[in-house]
């Protein structure tokens, strides 16, 4: 006698496209329709907002832009660099934007993305107030060369200019720069390890992940302050004041999490069940 | 011309640098000369890309001459290495359309970050044990913690999830951490030594 | 000397010279005794299953190479990779490995091509078991999900310095009912490891593992020394919270900085 074929014993390619479909509809769903479900800003983003607003009147900033594709697509660290920007303009600092991404030139092209899409620069002057050497390849090897001799790093911009040629870089030296700031799809601690023994403030955004592996150095002082994912970008925009992507994708994260959640409950239950019935 | 092919040869090659580069850390002393040759390892990092260019071509060069598995993908890999290498240097703009239009999808879609994720833990996240249980049971709590709405549901996911981050999550990754460190003191004392050959290939 | 480098230095010292006795130790014979590893115990039978499925057995050392931070890791994969490779020319298996670095190739087919003929089967080894698509991680991934797609292996192996490319391994794996070992020291996979994987191995097991597998006495010494200097950590770590607890940290600091 065959048994009864249940409803849910479907095959597993149609499984994960129901997994996925789902998904999709959640999130697709609240892109329509935005839940507006209330962010707390959280000690650890304030703390990050003011130790980049600490830096002093005609300070340095150097920026490493490290992270992965879905920032190109998304470019969810605008807010960031449109804090930078106003930093420019209110207190004359001076930024320095670099690349040492491990996924490849995706990271210079993160950072004309940015500087072509969404700052706004008037009152900057390139090469004046800020300059951007481009991606360089050697990931650690470009952090150390930052933590020696920020004149060293690379002989042009890049847009080909000589460092030599650039003016905010004439007599620039590492221990001129008052903040350093990174954003990785990795571990953290090739930044910790360059950067740690320069004792200046040092401000990290990445995945939560991410965070959570460099919570030591957090602890210890070596990392002064972190954007925790996605959260603290749509945080940091809250402090802000202007709405982006990344405050956008708050309402999806929410229901993708339940879900998610929901999924992992779903199966482990089926799994009981079905050991229990074996036994 | 021998003594170059040798295997001490390549060691000396590679501990001398190493043990300058320490000489500099701990005492300062040559700077200019440790920073050139930080320098040069990115130099030598460049050329390890040429090598691997080399590598791709070798290994589906010869997989189309003798019209070997999937030959045909190996002709698709020659002719876009091709177009994006000569347009990142002729066109900017073709680059930068090849960037944003074909590959960034492409990356997009093998990441597939959140799809990939869900049917890991759909498929195979089964708690075997009561460790696993309290491993989910901590990942529950981490996932409510960052998403918004978890302290809306219960304040108590962001206390119990910034405790877990605080205290057990910190622990462990001291402890793995320094365990790292210690795997990287002892291979580095390996290469000073010339008793770790690895990167030779035996 | 530097200064605030001094105490460093000498702590590096004493580790290079207890480093250096241990080795010595366990060239002369005293091996150390390492504890049992269970992924290692029954890796023959992993690899037994797969020769009575007829499915191959895929094997990868992740992201990292040997040029970069994580070439230790790597070290250790490619350790482990020849044993894996020994007992597949036993069981008469089929072993794919794909590597993400281009030197990684000549190294690997080297090692394929010893452990088969170590193993008794000198004449299944090919250098088509080697495969390298490029250093993009997409496109590595994209052969690995395939690979599993289309061959369907027994078993999963992913030792080394692993990625992001854990999670699509992992789920592929599981798709195609494969048993998933795993072993990397980094920090992030550890959860998903432990939950996913059949076997796995835990931060630094990866390294003890390539050590007792290539019964290496320098490795194996290396290994005492590490857990002699783990403990020398430790006891800092101790006196360090008495100081503190003490309110003396200033004098910890003072030798620090030194």
């Amino acid at each position: 006698m065959t048994e009864k074929k249940k409803w849910y014993n479907i095959s597993m390619d149609v499984q994960d496209s129901l997994v996925y479909f789902i998904l999709i509809l959640l999130c697709g769903t609240v892109v329509l329709y935005p839940l507006g479900i209330p962010l707390n800003v959280t000690k650890e983003t304030r703390e990050y907002y003011d130790a980049l607003i600490a830096v002093p009147e005609g300070g340095v900033i150097l920026y490493d832009e490290a992270y992965m594709v879905q920032s190109y697509v998304t470019g969810s660290e605008i807010t960031m660099f449109r804090m930078m920007f106003d930093l420019i303009r209110e207190k004359d600092v001076k930024l320095i934007i670099v690349s040492s991404c491990v996924d490849g030139p995706l990271g210079g092209a993160m950072i004309d993305k940015l500087l072509a899409e969404g700052v706004d620069k008037t009152g900057t002057t390139y090469g004046v107030d800020y300059v951007n050497f481009g991606w360089l390849p050697g990931f650690e090897l470009v952090l150390s060369s930052i933590s020696k001799n920020i004149q060293t790093v690379t002989m042009n911009d890049a847009y080909g200019t000589p460092i030599s040629q650039i003016p905010m870089m004439k007599d620039l030296t590492t221990a001129d720069i008052d903040v350093f700031c990174f954003s990785c799809s990795v571990s953290a601690d090739p930044w910790m390890r360059q950067w740690g023994p320069l004792h200046k403030p040092i401000l990290m955004s990445g995945g939560s992940s991410l965070i959570a592996q460099a919570m030591p150095y957090y602890e210890s002082r070596v990392l002064t302050a972190y954007l925790n994912g996605a959260r603290g970008l749509a945080e940091l925009e809250q402090i802000y004041g202007k709405f982006t992507i990344a405050t956008a994708l708050m309402d999806a994260t929410n229901l993708a999490s339940l879900y998610g959640i929901a999924l992992i409950l779903y199966s482990n239950i089926r799994y009981q069940m079905g050991r229990r019935k074996m036994q | 011309m021998s003594f170059i092919k040798q295997k001490e040869f390549a060691i000396i090659l590679f501990v001398l640098p190493l043990l300058f580069l320490l000489f500099n850390y701990y005492t300062g002393i040559a700077e200019p000369a440790a920073s050139e040759l930080i320098n040069w390892g990115s130099y030598l990092w460049n050329f390890s890309m040429i090598i691997g260019t080399y590598s791709l071509f070798r290994v589906h060069g010869t997989n189309i001459a003798k019209k070997g598995k999937d030959w045909s993908y190996s002709v698709v890999i020659f002719i876009s290495f091709v177009t994006y290498f000569v347009a990142s240097y002729v066109s900017p703009d073709v680059f930068k359309l090849i960037l944003d239009y074909i590959q960034t999808p492409i990356m997009l879609t093998i990441w597939m970050g959140g799809f990939a994720t869900l049917t890991m833990v759909f498929r195979g996240a089964r708690t075997k044990s009561y460790l696993g249980v309290l491993l989910l049971l901590g990942s529950i709590f981490t996932v409510l913690r960052m998403a918004p709405i978890g302290p809306l549901i219960w304040p108590g996911f962001h206390t119990i999830g910034m405790w877990i981050n605080d205290v057990p999550n910190m622990a462990v990754m001291r402890a793995i951490t320094i365990v790292m460190g210690v795997g990287l003191i002892a291979t580095l004392v390996r290469e000073i030594l010339g008793k770790e050959t690895h990167y030779l290939g035996d | 000397m530097l200064p605030g480098k001094n105490f460093d230095l000498i702590i590096f010292l004493l580790t290079v010279a207890g480093m250096y006795l241990f080795m010595r130790k366990a060239e002369g014979g005293r091996l150390p005794n390492i504890r049992s590893i269970p992924l290692l115990e029954e890796l023959d039978s992993i690899i037994g299953r797969a020769a009575e499925m007829g499915r191959p057995v895929h094997y990868t050392t992740g992201y990292g190479g040997l040029h970069d931070e994580w070439a230790v890791m790597c070290v250790a994969g490619l350790a482990i990779l020849s044993k894996v490779a020994e007992m597949c020319g036993k069981y008469r298996v089929w072993l794919q490995f794909t590597c993400f670095r281009g030197y990684l190739v000549p190294i690997g087919q080297d090692i394929l091509k010893t452990g088969y003929e170590k193993g008794g089967a000198p004449e299944m080894y090919t250098p088509d078991m080697v495969t390298y698509v490029g250093e993009d991680q997409p496109a590595y991934i994209a052969y690995i999900m395939d690979y599993f797609m289309t061959e369907r292996p027994a078993v999963s192996m992913v030792f080394g310095a692993i990625q992001a490319e854990m999670n699509n391994i992992l789920m592929q794996a599981a798709r195609v009912n494969a048993i998933s070992l795993a072993g990397t020291p980094r920090l992030y996979y550890q959860g998903k490891m432990a939950l996913m994987c059949d076997y796995c191995l835990l931060g630094e097991e990866l390294y003890v593992a390539g050590a007792s597998i290539t019964s290496d006495p320098v490795h194996l010494g290396c290994i005492e020394a590490e857990d002699w200097f783990k403990m020398g950590i430790i006891a800092l770590l101790v006196i360090a919270a008495i100081f503190t607890t003490l309110g003396m940290e200033n004098v910890l600091q003072s030798l620090i900085n030194w």
